[in-house]
This record gives structure tokens, C-alpha cells and sequence, in this order.
């Protein structure tokens, strides 16, 4: 059974390691680049541009994820019914609970392998990055966070059930496809949103210029209060903080007795939100195998009849 | 061999979406059989294949093969698929590997024999295979499970009359060789003649004739009479079916044991394709195991 699911699967399986190969040498090759010219005079402005040049790229990698639920994911049952080679593979000795538990595990081991493998190597190249107050975009940037750390495992495996679940439901490629596609973008779209809910916020009260939650934290709302405690509306907060003519300077805002409430996550938090996310989705994905499973023992009707 | 059924059928109905496709189907039908399982398109006759190698459930009734429940069966059983279902990125090597993969008993050296024979190359994919190729393929693999009932749906379907002719060869060949018991079903009678000793008749999801073909054939009769003896004969024997041509009534009837007619009128025995295609006009007449209802006139 091993050996069918390798043979079935393989071509995804050497496309998905070439692609990890490809990622890591690129960002080994960066990394190195970038360590070897930080420490000079412009080191804050060239450390930024360096950075921003690849995390645009990552930026998009939170739907990777997608590409393993189309093309690991949906073959794996719709394929079979589409082919009607499930009426060969589910009529050997083998028992069907045996094949799915075979194929599902097999191919989720690999998953969560190659998963662990991508957010470690996006992991390692923002912590090339340490020192420069840049590596707190891992938890504040919501692309970065997706793909940095255990959650992209996660992620990888959650895409990978939803489009075998999709397959077993729809039994044909095209509409198993669509609803992949369009469930995990709803998913990504919910947990981008929200995540900052994760946790309460701390919050910290700025009263003066020079005062911050600190680099590495994740910001996650602030508010201009005035000299009264009564919170300013955003175009406001000039006419209200500043006296006639004064100069925009930071400290002007507070010198008129202005305060600005900043809510925020720490930054010790990141690895609690990794570990939150990667609890809800791996519950999700829970419920996709179940589903799946009950699909298939479910001795599936056929589309036409004779 | 012991005596047990190969298929056992006991009330079982399968409905889909409120639609019956096959309702309350009772059987038994001995081992060693060759059964052709006839009857028009959307009878039941794959909904009834499926029910028997487990890739359906009952909806209502219940079904054995080789004396077992139909899932712990899994291993003696082997089933080709009216589609004839490969994996068209696989080598036809592959395709035995699966077979050795997912199967304890598998026949290797049968299975590399019978392609060598077949001239069908190893390595080629299985998608590039032709119609014939890909049907004797999908057949060696079922028979080289080592299986003890083979169950075919349609197997001859979409096939060129010279593949029909090596694809039944070679089923007839393994059944002699390896005494297997064998369900095959079809619409074309014409298909199975020479090859199966049991007929199945399947009609709008009913049983309708379900025996040993020459116990049927002897116990029904083709009959020439004038059109006023039609009542006389109808009252002695159950008339399947009824046609007149020439100032004759040709009649179609079912005499148990030793009938006797009117020497005058020619009488013969019915071939099988005659006595499916008279059932199957007449859907309400049945041969065991129900009894059949006597129509006199249309």
C-alpha cells in the first residue's frame, strides 16, 4: 500500500521537495548576502531594503498551502471516482479502511514533514534579520506569520484534508477543486483578520516621544486621547494636540497634554498564536478526515447504474 | 469442494436518490456456476454486482458470497468493472505490482504468462493500451488474485467482435482451469450462450427468471396451434408469451414435466435468447422462485 500511494503521488511529492530545495538555497544565498553587509554605517536602511526585497515575495506564500490541497489533496478521492478506479483498488484484498488509513497517513506524514520544513527555512532567514527590530514583522505582518514557525505545517495539512474531503464529497476533479479553492480562501481571509484575537491585547499608555511597545511586538490598535481622557477621531488629532503653529513634532502631540493608548501583543506571544492557530486548524482538519472516512466506509453509490 | 451458494440474495433492495433500483431480490445460486446476469439497461443488474463485491450497501435485505457476509469475502472475490478501470499513468508492470501489492495470494507468474501470451508490453502505459489490451489487462489482474468467484459487469461492452471473441476465450479458459465460479452480466444474450450454465433475468429491478439454463430450456416449449386451441392450452400450461403469424398462434409456455400436446402442432424448444427476450416483454410472468401468474389473454 506504501508503494501504491509513492508511485500515485510521487510526481507531487518531487515537485514539492524541488520547490523546498529551490527556497532554501535562494534564502540561504540571501541570508548570507544580507549577514555579510549589515554592521555598516547605513545598516538600519539597508537591513529594511534587504528585507522588504524578499518579504514581498513571502508576502504571497501563505497560498502555497492551496497548491498542496489541489494537488495533493483533490486526486486523491475525486481522482479515484472520476476514473472509476476505485472500483479496482477498493475490490482487491485490501480493506477500504486499511487503503484510506494507508494513504491519508502516508501522505500527511509527508505533509507535515515538508511543512515544518518550509516555515523552519523562513524562520532561519528572518532570524538573519535579528537585532535590527525587523524580526517582529513574523508576528505583526500576517503574511509572515503564516508562513514562518510550525503554522505553515498546519496550514499545509489543513489544505491537503480539505481537498481529499472535497473530493470525497464532490467525487469529480473540477467542483472538488472549486471548493477547495474557495473554502481555504475564506480560511486564510478569516484567520488573517483575526488573529489579533488570539489573546487580549496589553495596552500601554504614551505619554511622551520615545515611549513604544517596542520593535519586536505585534501593534495592534492605538487611540489619541486628550488632556480630558475623551478619545480624539483620527482627523481630529491634529487640530486637537497641536496649538495654532506649533510645529508637527513628536513631542509637540504630548506637550499639550494628549496621550496615545497603544494595544498591543508582546512580542513573547508569538509562539502562544503559532500554537493557537495550529490547534484550531489541526481541529479542522480533524473534522475533514472524519468526514472523509465516513465517506468512504460509506459504500459510495455510483454515478450511473446498469 | 463443499456445497455452499456462491451468491445469496435474501429480500435486498438498493434505492438511490427515492428511486428503487432493485427491490426485494431473493437468490441463492449454487458454486462452480457460470451465470450470465441479463437484462435491459438500468434493470439493476450493475447495482446488483456492486451490492455482491461490497462497493454498495443494502438498503434493505441482505446479500453473501461463498457462504461469508460480503466484507469478510473481500479476499476470494474479484471483480472487473464495466469501465474496466486502470490507472492511465501506470506501466502495465505497475499495474501488476499493484496487484502483488494489494493482494497475499496473487498469481505472478500467471499474470506475466498471460500478458507474454496476450503480447502486451510491460512497459507500456496503460492508457496507451488498446480497448482489447486494456480489457485483458483489467481480466488478468481479477483472475490473478486468485479469486474463487469472478464477478464481470459488462465485460464485453464497447469491445470489437474480435477482442469480444479473445477477451470470452480467455474467461473460459481460466474458469476451466481454476474451476471458478462466475457472474457475468450483459444485455446482448447473444454474448453468453455458449459460455454460462445459469441465467439470471433482471427486469425493472425485479428478479424475473433465475435457474439452471437447461432446466430451463426443457421446462418451457415453442408451440405452433390454431388460434381456438390458444384457451385449452392456457388452462394445462402458463403461456409466457403469445404471437400469431399465418392463421397460427405461436405460443410460448412453461410445462413442467412431461407435457403433451397436440401431435399435430410443431413443437420445439425455446433457445435462450428467446426465452429472455419472452420474459422480458412480459415483466409480470416470473420462473421461480415466485410463482408465476397465469394470463390466458393479453
Amino acid at each position: 500500500m506504501l508503494w501504491m500511494t509513492w508511485r500515485q503521488h510521487r510526481v507531487q511529492i518531487l515537485v514539492t521537495v524541488a520547490f523546498l530545495a529551490a527556497l532554501g538555497i535562494a534564502l540561504l544565498v540571501h541570508g548570507i548576502s544580507v549577514s555579510n553587509s549589515l554592521g555598516g554605517a547605513d545598516s538600519a536602511a539597508l537591513a529594511r531594503d534587504r528585507f522588504s526585497e524578499v518579504s514581498a515575495v513571502l508576502g504571497w506564500f501563505p497560498l502555497v498551502p492551496l497548491l498542496i490541497g489541489i494537488f495533493w489533496g483533490v486526486p486523491v478521492l475525486a481522482g479515484e471516482y472520476e476514473r472509476a478506479t476505485h472500483k479496482l483498488v477498493w475490490t482487491q484484498s485490501v480493506s477500504r479502511s486499511r487503503w484510506l488509513l494507508t494513504k491519508l497517513g502516508g501522505l500527511a506524514v509527508v505533509v507535515v514533514l515538508t511543512g515544518l520544513a518550509f516555515g523552519a527555512m523562513i524562520s532561519a532567514w528572518i532570524g538573519v534579520f535579528d537585532g535590527t527590530g525587523l524580526t517582529g514583522h513574523r508576528f505583526a505582518d500576517p503574511g509572515l506569520f503564516t508562513v514562518s514557525g510550525v503554522v505553515p505545517a498546519a496550514w499545509w495539512l489543513f489544505a491537503f484534508t480539505l481537498g481529499v474531503t472535497a473530493g470525497a464529497i464532490a467525487q469529480r476533479v473540477l467542483p472538488a477543486l472549486a471548493v477547495t479553492v474557495g473554502v481555504f480562501a475564506v480560511a486564510l481571509f478569516l484567520f488573517m483578520t483575526n488573529r489579533d484575537a488570539f489573546a487580549a491585547p496589553q495596552h500601554l499608555e504614551i505619554t511622551s516621544a520615545g515611549q513604544g511597545a517596542g520593535a519586536e511586538t505585534y501593534v495592534v490598535g492605538s487611540t489619541w486621547l486628550d488632556g480630558q481622557g475623551r478619545a480624539i477621531e483620527g482627523d481630529a488629532v491634529d487640530r486637537v494636540c497641536l496649538p495654532q503653529g506649533a510645529p508637527a513634532t513628536e513631542n509637540a502631540y504630548h506637550e499639550s497634554g494628549c496621550r496615545q493608548l497603544v494595544e498591543f501583543q508582546p512580542a513573547d506571544r508569538y509562539w502562544r498564536f503559532q500554537l493557537i492557530e495550529a490547534g484550531i486548524l489541526l481541529t479542522l482538519t480533524a473534522a475533514f478526515v472524519v468526514t472523509t472516512a465516513m465517506r468512504v466506509r460509506r459504500r459510495t453509490p455510483t454515478a450511473r447504474l446498469g | 469442494m463443499t456445497e455452499r451458494d456462491m451468491l445469496t440474495a435474501t429480500g435486498l433492495a438498493k434505492r438511490y436518490h427515492g428511486d428503487w433500483a432493485l427491490r426485494d431480490c431473493s437468490l441463492s445460486i449454487p458454486e462452480g456456476r457460470v451465470v450470465a446476469l441479463v437484462g435491459p439497461n438500468g434493470a439493476g443488474k450493475t447495482t446488483l454486482l456492486h451490492l455482491a463485491v461490497g462497493l454498495l450497501e443494502p438498503t434493505r435485505g441482505r446479500i453473501g458470497v461463498l457462504g461469508k457476509p460480503v466484507g469478510r469475502a473481500l479476499r476470494n472475490v474479484a471483480f472487473l468493472a464495466q469501465e474496466k478501470p486502470l490507472y492511465p499513468g501506470f506501466t502495465v508492470a505497475d499495474m501488476l505490482r499493484f496487484g502483488r501489492h494489494l493482494n497475499p495470494r496473487w498469481d505472478k507468474a500467471f499474470a506475466e504468462r498471460r500478458l507474454a501470451e496476450l503480447g502486451i508490453p510491460a512497459k507500456r502505459k496503460t492508457g496507451r493500451l488498446s480497448g482489447g489490451q486494456q480489457a485483458q489487462l483489467a481480466l488478468t489482474l481479477a483472475i490473478a488474485k486468485r479469486p474463487q468467484l469472478l464477478v464481470l459487469d459488462e465485460p464485453l461492452a464497447n469491445l470489437d467482435p474480435l477482442a469480444r471473441h479473445e477477451v470470452m476465450t480467455g474467461l473460459m479458459t481460466a474458469v476451466a482451469e481454476r474451476e471458478l465460479s462466475v457472474v457475468l452480466s450483459s444485455h446482448v444474450v447473444a454474448d453468453l450462450t455458449d459460455t454460462c450454465d445459469w441465467l439470471i433475468v433482471l427486469n425493472r429491478g425485479a428478479v424475473q427468471v433465475n435457474g439452471d439454463i437447461d432446466d430451463l430450456t426443457d421446462r418451457h416449449r415453442v408451440l405452433s396451434c390454431p388460434a381456438g386451441s390458444v384457451p385449452s392450452v392456457a388452462d394445462r400450461f402458463t403461456v409466457v408469451e403469445q404471437g400469431a403469424a399465418e392463421g397460427q398462434t405461436s405460443l410460448l409456455v412453461r410445462a413442467e414435466g412431461q407435457a403433451v400436446f397436440d401431435p399435430q402442432w410443431p413443437v420445439r424448444s425455446p433457445g435462450l435468447e428467446e426465452l429472455v427476450l419472452a420474459y422480458l416483454r412480459r415483466p409480470e410472468a416470473a420462473v421461480l422462485p415466485r410463482p408465476a401468474l397465469s394470463a390466458a389473454t393479453r
